[in-house]
């Protein structure tokens, strides 16, 4: 890959807030771009847009797997199983309601914990909350997401003290859990959980600020 | 029925980001089965995680990872119109979130209840070894009945 010597393979580039592909630099272009590739894919069945979201998110699908201490094979499986989710379903994809990356993002989730919980008892939840997701929203305020404000929270993410980036990344590319990066990063539980919330709080305003 | 009180943000979270121990990531799922205002946080929450998950930097596919996805493809039927969704069944008091039924079945009339202080019951799961502890959006009535493997079971 073009830049894949900028940080050994394997490790995730927690401090790297710039590592975004070199074309993507106008995310707001890019969210309209991708909705309109997944259009030609809901209407037209159009396996040439399926193959350009394909070329650009399962190699970082793929990268956001290892991260999370998914096996080579399995990462590679896995992102192709969520690209296939997506031709499946792409008729009940909603450029309004979540961006083509959310969407993915969710797919793979989902099948990341399907797969650790192998075990008789595991109900995989999210099939459920897919469909749940299209039923109206009780909150007064918009829709939570929209094409424009992945460029805004791009921008809200970057410029988050710190120590709540570093946590926000250690949370979604590591999985660590509360009492895990308290105990990596030696601070008490409470501090970490209240500066998740901070964090959280700032990107919320982000998303929700009027456009 | 609807929750008075919500997931806090800190776990919403890092249920988004897949961060939970699988107890907790279970109490959480049978809220947001319950729990309007919380899903839509968690959409906001996976938001995050498609941004960040899209700042990454690309990881080298196998040579034959394309041709494999496009075979993949190949085989897969032509989109069958969707029945329209069925309209929400009628509410059910009795009908425990769907995530808990694996560890404690459907029905929360059926859980066998175990004093353990006097504002606290416990019920054990019907099937399962793993440990869960739960009490959101079950609290039948006025008072602490949270649903939780006793220690000992």
């Amino acid at each position: 890959m073009m830049d894949s010597n900028r940080a050994p393979a394997g490790v995730t580039p927690l401090e790297a807030k710039r590592n975004v592909a070199n074309s993507t630099n106008n995310a707001t272009v890019d969210a309209h771009y991708w909705a309109a590739q997944m259009v030609a894919v809901s209407v037209q069945r159009d396996r040439t847009s399926f193959m350009r979201i394909y070329d650009h998110f399962a190699p970082r699908l793929q990268r956001y797997l290892l991260g999370l201490g998914v096996p080579d094979n399995m990462a590679e499986e896995l992102s192709q199983e969520a690209l296939l989710r997506l031709w499946r379903k792409a008729d009940l994809f909603d450029p309004q309601r979540a961006s083509l990356s959310t969407g993915l993002f969710r797919m793979a989730r989902n099948l990341h914990i399907d797969h650790l919980r192998r075990e008789p008892n595991w109900l995989p939840i999210q099939d459920g909350l897919d469909w749940l997701d299209r039923q109206e929203s009780d909150l007064p305020h918009s829709p939570p997401e929209s094409l424009i404000d992945h460029d805004t929270l791009k921008q809200a993410i970057d410029k988050l003290p710190a120590l709540q980036a570093k946590l926000v990344r250690m949370c979604y590319l590591e999985a660590r859990t509360h009492s895990e990066m308290a105990h990596d990063l030696a601070m008490p539980l409470g501090s970490v959980e209240s500066s998740l919330r901070r964090a959280f709080g700032k990107l919320q305003v982000s998303m929700r600020a009027p456009r | 029925m609807k929750p008075t009180h919500h997931l806090d943000d800190a776990t919403l979270l890092s249920y988004s980001a897949s961060a939970l121990p699988t107890a907790m990531a279970v109490v959480v799922a049978a809220h947001l089965d319950r729990c309007q205002l919380c899903r839509d946080h968690l959409l906001e929450a996976d938001q995050i995680g498609g941004a960040l998950m899209q700042q990454q930097r690309p990881a080298t596919s196998s040579a034959s990872a394309r041709e494999a996805m496009l075979a993949r493809l190949a085989l897969e039927p032509e989109l069958a119109s969707r029945p329209l969704q069925p309209p929400p069944a009628a509410f059910d008091p009795d009908q425990l979130p769907a995530p808990l039924h694996p560890w404690f079945g459907n029905s929360l009339r059926a859980l066998r209840w175990q004093r353990v202080a006097p504002a606290c019951s416990v019920s054990g799961p019907a099937a399962s070894r793993a440990p869960i502890s739960c009490c959101c959006a079950l609290h039948p009535a006025a008072g602490c009945r949270c649903i939780a493997t006793a220690a000992a079971s």
